[in-house]
């Protein structure tokens, strides 16, 4: 009876990620964040807020601006032991260092036999934001996804942003971690039980948001909102979608997604990445591959953004990224409505 | 050859190490703070007339006078994002003025006195910030980000320090081509640092590329200053590093820079070889609109450089010391602002890109793929367009 009678607490998303991090750093000496800006200046975003006042140079580092180089620092102080927390100010700006993430981090337990490998997250905001165009704006959820070797997790609210850095941090494997500048000063009324110290979310698990019985929709990260915001005007037209929060992106949590459409028969994914090999392409394959395939009564519609560099104006910014409006769109399409 | 290969190989019989800073290099200065000649500089007043440093001059307003419109229109939400060029006008103007319109140059994102200087205008540059039917960019890029093709200016590009391998790569090509101009990219301290930079210089000296590597040591990367940014003597002996004729010049006197450039570009074509130039300034500014540097800066280092250490107020000192100063600055200021105003309603007031422009550029050709999707989208907006704001498309 009293469970019933829990707590809630107000929480932004980067207020989240910075106690996460806080956390993890107090507990395991281990544990070093690395970036530009992250120490005196409290980070780009001022998600590592306070945390060089507290923790002192030798946890909170500030680097040159070099993304290959101080990536590069990271996945050899991984390999010696130590768990760095990597921040870049956009994941588009690790395009610079991805091959330390990849070749090196990713790869080497497989290349060495098993004998060698790192601890490390690498963490930072991904995909289109607000008015920051080509440069500033690319998803890599896909791209991070499709290496064997990689976790890739994608938060949505606070709850999803401490479990699952707390699990990626404590994980002893290298974990792309997908924030959303976006989401950052979005506040959500949570449970209480996630300012527990060792409140860890499962890796490769997703969530149910939202259930229904007429339509799945597939989701992550600010897609999530989306979602549910489409849910809800579908429910005024007598459709019940049931809204999945991916969470996980590699590994992906498959059979949550494949319950799912055992029971609605209809699906469709969302993301804000780009279509050509998105994450909407891997579930397509899943719904081909998978005994999904028996249940479906209309082929999975895929909302992505648009096949072209993010772009500046707001004219063009805004028939970029999926819409609440074209989520309703595809599902009253799969529901042959 | 064996000569050469003997010099390379001297030997010591004591045992000892080269000192981080056994080598210091000066910094070239012509005019001093006060903007009067040095003793030994009046060999260098030739190279200078009324008529260019007065161009200078109203160029580094103009400047001054955008930077300072677009800041304020900026904090009033009507542009988005803005990126000031605050103490570094002169180094911009002065670099750019030795230098021909048939070099190519990379910028940062810190160099709009290159642009004004080679032509690429206030009107163009405030259709770029309002991203409207008339930017040369099509509305695809952030402000600030101008390029200009015909003036052989590449776009500026977000991702730091890109730019200097690049420019390392287009001068080789010059030298291949035998041509006689030059690549010139800037970079700031802090892209000093990335990999791209070292790799750029490392390789522009083994090819011999006719490039011109500018750094802009403007004290700041973001918050970042130079003892966290560096452990060198700043950037110019890392040239010497990398086998580069470098120099260390004062980036608010306008005459030291303008010269220095000249004799760099006359250096880089003799080699043909790449050079190094080191431009102390001062950002004066934040790092962009969404910096606030008062939170790690102090107010008496800001006023040294806004009073003392200005390069417009040096050249304003010279001229009226040299009784060069046949205008009212004062007049100048107004009129160069009164200007931009005019150029900033008529770039506000222009219709926005229209959609369809989305689609173009991706490839040379629309793909079928791009075609279809830009079918689908005209049916789209045929019902739901007025969820957009169509009518402010072109």
């Amino acid at each position: 009876m009293l469970g019933l009678l829990r707590r809630r607490v107000s929480m932004t998303v980067k207020e989240a990620i910075n106690s996460a991090m806080d956390e993890e750093i107090t507990r395991d000496s281990r544990v070093f964040l690395i970036g530009e800006e992250v120490a005196q200046y409290n980070g780009a975003y001022k998600v590592s807020k306070d945390l060089w006042a507290k923790h002192g140079s030798n946890r909170i580092w500030d680097t040159p601006i070099t993304e290959a180089g101080f990536t590069g620092i990271a996945a050899g102080a991984s390999l010696g032991g130590l768990k760095p927390i990597c921040e870049f100010m956009t994941f588009n700006f690790a395009m610079q260092s991805i091959d330390h993430i990849v070749n090196s981090t990713a790869k080497i337990r497989y290349m060495s036999g098993g004998k060698i490998h790192g601890s490390i997250v690498f963490r930072g905001i991904n995909g289109p934001a607000a008015g920051v165009a080509a440069q500033h704006s690319q998803c890599f959820a896909s791209w991070y996804s499709s290496v064997p070797g990689l976790i890739v997790l994608s938060p949505y609210d606070p709850e999803d942003a401490r479990g699952l850095l707390k699990a990626a941090i404590r994980e002893d494997e290298p974990v792309v971690f997908l924030e959303n500048e976006i989401m950052y000063n979005k506040k959500f009324d949570c449970d209480d039980k996630i300012l527990d110290k060792d409140f860890i979310l499962p890796i490769g698990k997703a969530k149910i948001m939202r259930q229904g019985k007429d339509i799945t929709i597939v989701a992550h990260s600010r897609m999530v909102g989306v979602s549910l915001e489409a849910a809800e005007e579908l429910a005024k037209k007598g459709i019940e979608a049931e809204v999945i929060n991916l969470r996980t992106l590699k590994p992906l949590d498959t059979e949550t997604i494949i319950n799912s459409v055992k029971k609605t028969n209809r699906i469709v994914s969302v993301e804000d990445g780009w279509p050509h090999g998105g994450i909407g392409a891997e579930i397509c394959a899943l719904m081909m591959e998978s005994e999904a395939f028996d249940y479906l009564d209309a082929p999975l519609e895929r909302l992505t953004s648009a096949d072209v560099p993010a772009p500046y104006a707001k004219s063009l910014e805004e028939i970029f990224t999926p819409r609440a409006v074209n989520v309703v769109n595809a599902c009253l399409r799969v529901c042959n409505k | 050859m064996l000569k050469a290969l003997l010099r390379s190989m001297s030997y010591s019989s004591s045992l000892s190490f080269t000192h981080p800073h056994a080598l210091s290099i000066p910094t070239f200065q012509v005019i001093n703070e006060d903007g009067l000649p040095n003793s030994s500089s009046s060999q260098y007043l030739s190279s200078v007339n009324k008529d260019l440093l007065i161009r200078m001059y109203k160029t580094m307003i103009e400047v001054q006078e955008f930077d300072t419109l677009y800041y304020d229109l900026q904090r009033q939400g009507l542009i988005s994002f803005y990126m000031q060029n605050s103490g570094e006008e002169g180094l911009q103007v002065a670099t750019a003025a030795a230098l021909d319109l048939n070099d190519w140059i990379f910028p940062q994102y810190r160099e709009l006195g290159v642009f004004f200087w080679r032509g690429f205008d206030i009107q163009q540059a405030s259709h770029q910030l309002f991203s409207n039917a008339k930017d040369l960019g099509q509305g695809k890029q952030m402000p600030v980000h101008y390029g200009s093709k015909d003036l052989n200016i590449m776009t500026v590009r977000s991702p730091l320090a890109t730019q200097i391998p690049q420019a390392a790569g287009l001068g080789y090509g010059l030298r291949l081509k035998n041509q006689s101009s030059i690549a010139v990219c800037y970079f700031g301290d802090g892209a000093a640092s990335e990999g791209d930079t070292h790799a750029a210089m490392n390789i522009a000296s083994t090819t011999k590329s006719q490039t011109l590597f500018v750094c802009r040591n403007n004290k700041y990367a973001i918050s970042t200053n130079m003892k966290d940014q560096y452990g060198s003597d700043g950037i110019a002996v890392r040239g010497v590093a990398y086998g580069i004729h470098s120099i260390r010049v004062d980036g608010n006197d306008v005459i030291a820079t303008y010269i220095a450039t000249q004799e760099a570009k006359k250096l880089i074509l003799a080699g043909p070889q790449p050079v190094l130039m080191e431009c102390m300034t001062y950002r004066r500014g934040h790092h962009s609109t969404s910096d606030d540097a008062s939170r790690y800066r102090n107010k008496e280092e800001l006023e040294h450089y806004q009073k003392n250490n200005n390069p417009i107020i040096r050249l304003e000192k010279f001229l009226k010391h040299m009784g060069w100063l046949d205008f009212d600055p004062v007049e100048i200021q107004k009129e160069t602002r009164d200007r931009i105003i005019k150029a900033k309603d008529v770039a506000k007031n222009e219709k926005l890109p229209k959609w369809e422009v989305m689609f173009d550029g991706v490839y040379n050709e629309l793909t079928p793929e791009l075609k279809k999707q830009k079918g689908e989208l005209k049916k789209f907006l045929e019902i739901y367009g007025d969820k957009y704001e169509i009518n402010k498309h072109s």
